[in-house]
């Protein structure tokens, strides 16, 4: 599937008007990394089960804990897509997977990709003295438009993981009467 | 995926906080994608089922008798009194936690009703207070509840998300196999006619023509004979597979996904080419044309019933032991319950490959051998001439199936086996294999079309250990052993690890065999160049 | 969190009991002699019959959980601890299982992780902790002896000396108090701050463990700072086990407090999960070998099930059976 992100996702570029994060925020952004991205995750774990959220937090081992292991690398890279140009393949790649483990949980499509808002509401709460006392609110408009995009990418994303679903349904089907089509299409092909 | 339910203006809320609430009141959301379609009444009546009905799980009323608790709890009486494991298992349980993350529906949903401790203490909390002294004085402070519809719903919800794979029992100091409670919860739904559509029609043609997917004796014989002929396009060798017939040695007896679905008929086409390398006196049954056996994931009466066929038609045809291709849950009947529910099989003799001379001690009493021990046996004695470049072109790396890992301890064999026919072979992390594997997410029955996200869920920590395999060693092949990993894991690996395939191991030693007289080979079973052939 | 807070009012007010309840000389006999004879008879008979009672339900099937390889072919190593094919093999399982706890250890593997760095599962805990506290139980327990027998047997005064081995403070400290405190320390605050762990507890999870707390307190107590007149002590002990109860004077409140919740341990115990003691002996995942085909299993209700056989196959199959030329028995 990563080939399926296309160029398409990877370089968010319509209209571009604010390529690069401006540089004052962006300088915030790499003091406050660690309590933004920290801020970032607890809001994301929060939408899942208080139960397991502790889980998903403290189980580092990735074959034991898939989607916490995933989730980590996901927030990261994408906080890292927004301090540079954009999301780049890699970034892309573990986005998608992200929102494809939660295209199969229990959660509305809103619910699924909605968890890219959660950065905003992180930055703002983190970022909130000085951005009053600075008075960067055009800059955090850019950043927050840049963000939204990613949101219009994990929709894309989220789309393609549930046709896939089908997909992959249509296919299953297929491969359990293997047999019985092949020889409807060789007799077919016969009488032909 | 749950049905729309946030209003746009909420879309952007940020303190969303799933309602807190203790596990002890029951609720279940049975929402789309995530159950298996209700058991159809026709089954039911043909299986002579108590209480048919159309009926759905996600339906407000489940039609239940007006007596369903006392059903219910003279049911429990009756296992409670049958099988220790059931008693034991409700009495004992410390609540450590240590299987709690150890469930791969657990890890993939994050749902906390699908830790193993959990799926058990639904059905514990009923037998505390109805069964139990300490339940009855001291109720709900110590885990009691009281039986109604919703604790019904919940017991139908989650006992349809357990493999039954016993992954949990690996880990449990009391060795609590969550396998066994399943089975027991099953079985009390069973009794008010709660069973699932992709278990009870498969009981029903099973029990009818011999195998899960209704195929009658005559579709049995093309299908066989399709395969007959395809190999011999590919190899240029016109194989003989005897169907029905006495005088034979051995009764061979596969699961019927082999003979229908892909990637299972490669195997097939792996096992007639070495039966027929070596030379081998058996005879297949469209009797017994299935030795899977969906009974187990029904109830143990249903799984007598499947079951019976084999040592039956063993006897009719008069051969001397029984061989059993690539399954899982198919072997945990074989080795666990066929000798004690239809035995004793004292009309067979002592399996003896008639190549090796080895006899199986192994097998005893029950006279059936596992197809990887026969074969294992035949490389050991350098019986097969195998040319193993003619697997290059795969890169793979070995899923051990939950029965035959831990209810066989079935290990080494398959591996033994793939290592002789490839030269590509990794094995994946140690915690994610043997003793240890993760399920495919949809075993026990639960491997049907509608309950796909819930496979998709449960199957992430299996297909995760793949997708590493993936990036680190370039594996573009997912070998196995078992006819529902043929079904499951592809669909599996399409959606989480694109570019990995399945294929059971005896497809492997059929690309491997040098047959005599064979043409010259230039594409694998499946009919892909081989490499250095394209 | 109601589950916790009932716990704790429980077990003050088991302590307030005797507090109260022993300042009255005509009550001591009640606490000294009347509740602990009970308290035995109760735990015998109860754990006799839960163990009768599951020892009566038969075990149909052979359902091992095999952990290792399977003993097959000559020429492969089976794993006869995990996959055991014979008694032998089965006994010695279990002794790993019970003595070292063998299946909560296979989770502490060490692991390479993201980094990379080696750790340890957090799980190796809940092993090293159970053990502690299982063990540290039986030393004190062994301990406890001298107050029963005289003479003190030789087994016992080494089993003492070993735990006081590092010969600290006056009176010397044993070991196993300070193990057994930690040990249950940890358990509880697990219970409480594991997210999973509190979702899964019960009042049945945290009573046992306040209980085992406050008896080895009240223990330590009387060890080391309030001192009980030990002789008398003596007295009692040993005029419980030969039959012959009498009550000495002069033993203070918190000596009864501390044999009232034993007491009341031995009790609940057969009523309780705390029955894991006997049932771990039967758990037929692990007591059984995994010799399913070398040796048939006895089911003993082994019933008569509806059959679909061969003549009813080929009866209702018997033309296209013989339209396909498939050998029929009747032609």
């Amino acid at each position: 599937m990563p080939e399926e992100t296309g160029g398409l996702h990877c370089q968010p570029a319509i209209n571009d008007q604010v390529r690069m994060v401006p540089m004052q925020i962006r300088d915030l952004l790499r003091d406050k990394r660690t309590a933004i991205i920290q801020r970032w995750q607890t809001l994301i774990l929060d939408t899942y089960p208080a139960d397991s959220r502790d889980f998903f937090r403290k189980q580092k081992n990735q074959f034991q804990n898939p989607v916490g292991a995933t989730l980590n690398r996901q927030v990261e890279a994408i906080f890292a897509a927004i301090m540079a140009d954009g999301l780049d393949n890699d970034a892309a790649k573990l986005l998608q997977e992200f929102i494809k483990i939660r295209a199969v949980q229990d959660f509305s499509p809103s619910e699924a990709i909605g968890f890219i808002l959660y950065l905003k509401q992180a930055i703002r709460e983190i970022l909130a003295e000085e951005i009053s006392s600075e008075g960067l609110f055009n800059d955090l408009l850019a950043l927050e438009t840049r963000i939204d995009r990613y949101l219009l990418t994990a929709f894309d994303f989220y789309v393609q993981a549930r046709e896939k679903i089908f997909e992959v349904r249509v296919n299953a089907l297929n491969r359990r009467s293997y047999l019985a089509l092949r020889r409807f299409t060789d007799e077919t092909t016969e009488l032909e | 995926m749950a049905e729309f339910k946030l209003k746009p203006e909420e879309l952007g809320r940020i303190n969303y906080q799933p309602p807190r609430k203790g596990w002890m009141d029951p609720h279940v959301d049975i929402r789309k994608g995530t159950y298996c379609y209700g058991a159809v009444p026709e089954t039911l009546r043909y299986l002579d089922l108590p209480f048919p009905k159309k009926w759905q799980p996600n339906d407000a009323d489940w039609q239940l008798p007006p007596n369903w608790k006392e059903i219910i709890f003279e049911g429990m009486r009756q296992r409670l009194n049958k099988f220790r494991s059931f008693k034991i298992f409700m009495d004992v349980c410390v609540r450590c936690g240590a299987c709690a993350d150890k469930c791969h529906y657990f890890i993939g949903s994050g749902d906390p009703k699908n830790m193993p401790v959990l799926r058990a203490e639904l059905l514990r909390s009923v037998y505390r207070r109805d069964f139990t002294l300490a339940g009855k004085l001291m109720g709900k402070m110590i885990g009691a509840r009281e039986l109604n519809e919703e604790v019904l719903r919940e017991w139908f919800y989650y006992f349809y998300q357990c493999t039954e794979c016993r992954r949990c029992s690996v880990f449990c100091p009391y060795g609590i196999d969550t396998a066994e409670i399943t089975m027991m919860g099953r079985e009390l739904l069973n009794l008010l006619g709660l069973s699932i559509e992709w278990i009870c029609t498969p009981l029903s043609n099973c029990f009818r023509t011999g195998n899960h997917l209704g195929i009658q004796p005559h579709g049995f014989k093309d299908s066989i004979e399709f395969a007959v002929d395809e190999l011999a396009e590919l190899t240029g060798i016109q194989v003989n597979v005897p169907i029905n017939e006495k005088g034979h040695d051995i009764l061979f007896v596969t699961p019927s996904a082999d003979y229908f679905g892909s990637p299972h008929y490669f195997t097939l086409l792996g096992y007639f080419s070495l039966f027929h390398e070596i030379g081998l006196n058996y005879t297949m049954s469209s009797y017994a044309s299935d030795g899977g056996n969906f009974g187990l994931f029904h109830s143990h009466e249903m799984m007598k019933r499947l079951n019976s066929k084999i040592y039956l038609e063993a006897e009719r045809l008069g051969v001397k032991w029984i061989l059993g291709g690539e399954c899982g849950h198919m072997w945990r009947v074989l080795h666990q319950y066929m000798d004690t529910m239809n035995g004793p099989a004292d009309f067979l003799q002592v399996p003896k490959s008639p190549m090796t001379g080895t006899v199986f001690e192994n097998a005893a009493s029950t006279k059936m051998v596992h197809i990887t021990e026969f074969t294992a046996d035949l490389i050991k004695h350098n019986k097969l001439k195998l040319d193993p470049s003619r697997n290059n072109h795969w890169r793979a790396t070995f899923h051990d199936s939950c029965n035959p890992a831990r209810a066989m301890g079935l290990i080494e064999e398959p591996r033994y086996v793939i290592r002789n026919v490839m030269n590509h072979f990794y094995e994946m992390p140690e915690n994610t294999i043997k003793e240890q594997t993760f399920c495919c997410g949809s075993g026990s029955g639960l491997g049907t079309d509608e309950n796909m996200e819930m496979r998709l869920r449960g199957g992430l920590p299996r297909a995760n250990a793949v997708k590493h395999m993936k990036e680190t060693k370039d594996v573009n092949l997912l070998l196995c052993i078992c006819a529902i990993d043929k079904a499951t894991l592809p669909p599996l690996l399409e959606y989480w690890v694109p570019g990995v395939e399945v294929a059971g191991v005896h497809e492997l030693v059929g690309n491997a065999l040098v047959m005599k007289g064979e043409k010259v080979r230039d594409t694998d079973l499946r009919g892909q160049p081989l490499q250095g052939k394209e | 969190m109601i589950s916790l807070w009932f716990s704790i009012i429980v077990v003050v007010i088991l302590i307030l009991i005797p507090t109260i309840g022993s300042s009255s000389a005509a009550l001591q006999s009640l606490f000294g002699i009347v509740i602990p004879y009970a308290a035995i008879i109760t735990f015998l008979a109860g754990f006799v019959y839960r163990v009768l009672n599951w020892a009566k339900s038969p075990v149909p099937f052979r359902i091992t959980t095999t952990c290792g390889q399977q003993k097959s072919l000559p020429w492969i190593k089976n794993s006869k601890l995990e996959a055991p094919h014979n008694a032998w093999g089965v006994v010695r399982r279990m002794a790993l299982e019970i003595f070292f706890f063998r299946s909560l250890f296979r989770n502490t593997k060490v692991e390479l992780r993201d980094g990379p760095r080696l750790v340890y599962g957090s799980s190796k805990w809940l092993w090293a902790a159970g053990l502690a506290f299982h063990y540290s139980f039986l030393v004190i327990f062994i301990r406890h002896f001298k107050y029963f027998v005289e003479p003190i047997p030789g087994w016992v005064s080494l089993v003492q000396s070993l735990d006081a081995f590092f010969q600290i403070g006056l009176p010397v400290i044993f070991l196993t108090d300070a193990v057994i405190l930690a040990s249950v320390g940890y358990l509880f605050f697990r219970r409480l701050c594991d997210d999973k762990i509190r979702y899964i507890s019960h009042a049945a999870d945290y009573f046992p463990l306040l209980l085992i707390l406050s008896i080895a307190t009240t223990g330590i107590l009387m060890r080391y700072f309030f001192k009980v007149d030990i002789v008398n002590v003596k007295q009692l002990g040993t005029g419980l086990l030969s039959f012959n109860p009498h009550l000495p004077q002069g033993i203070g409140p918190l000596f009864y407090v501390h044999l009232f919740l034993v007491c009341t341990l031995i009790a609940y115990f057969p009523f309780s999960k705390l029955m894991h003691l006997g049932g771990v002996f039967l758990s037929p995942t692990r007591n059984l070998a995994n010799n399913n085909r070398m040796k048939r299993h006895q089911n003993v209700w082994n019933f008569p099930v509806k059959m679909h056989t061969y003549d009813e196959y080929e009866e209702e199959f018997h033309k296209v059976m013989k339209a396909a030329d498939i050998p029929l028995d009747k032609e």
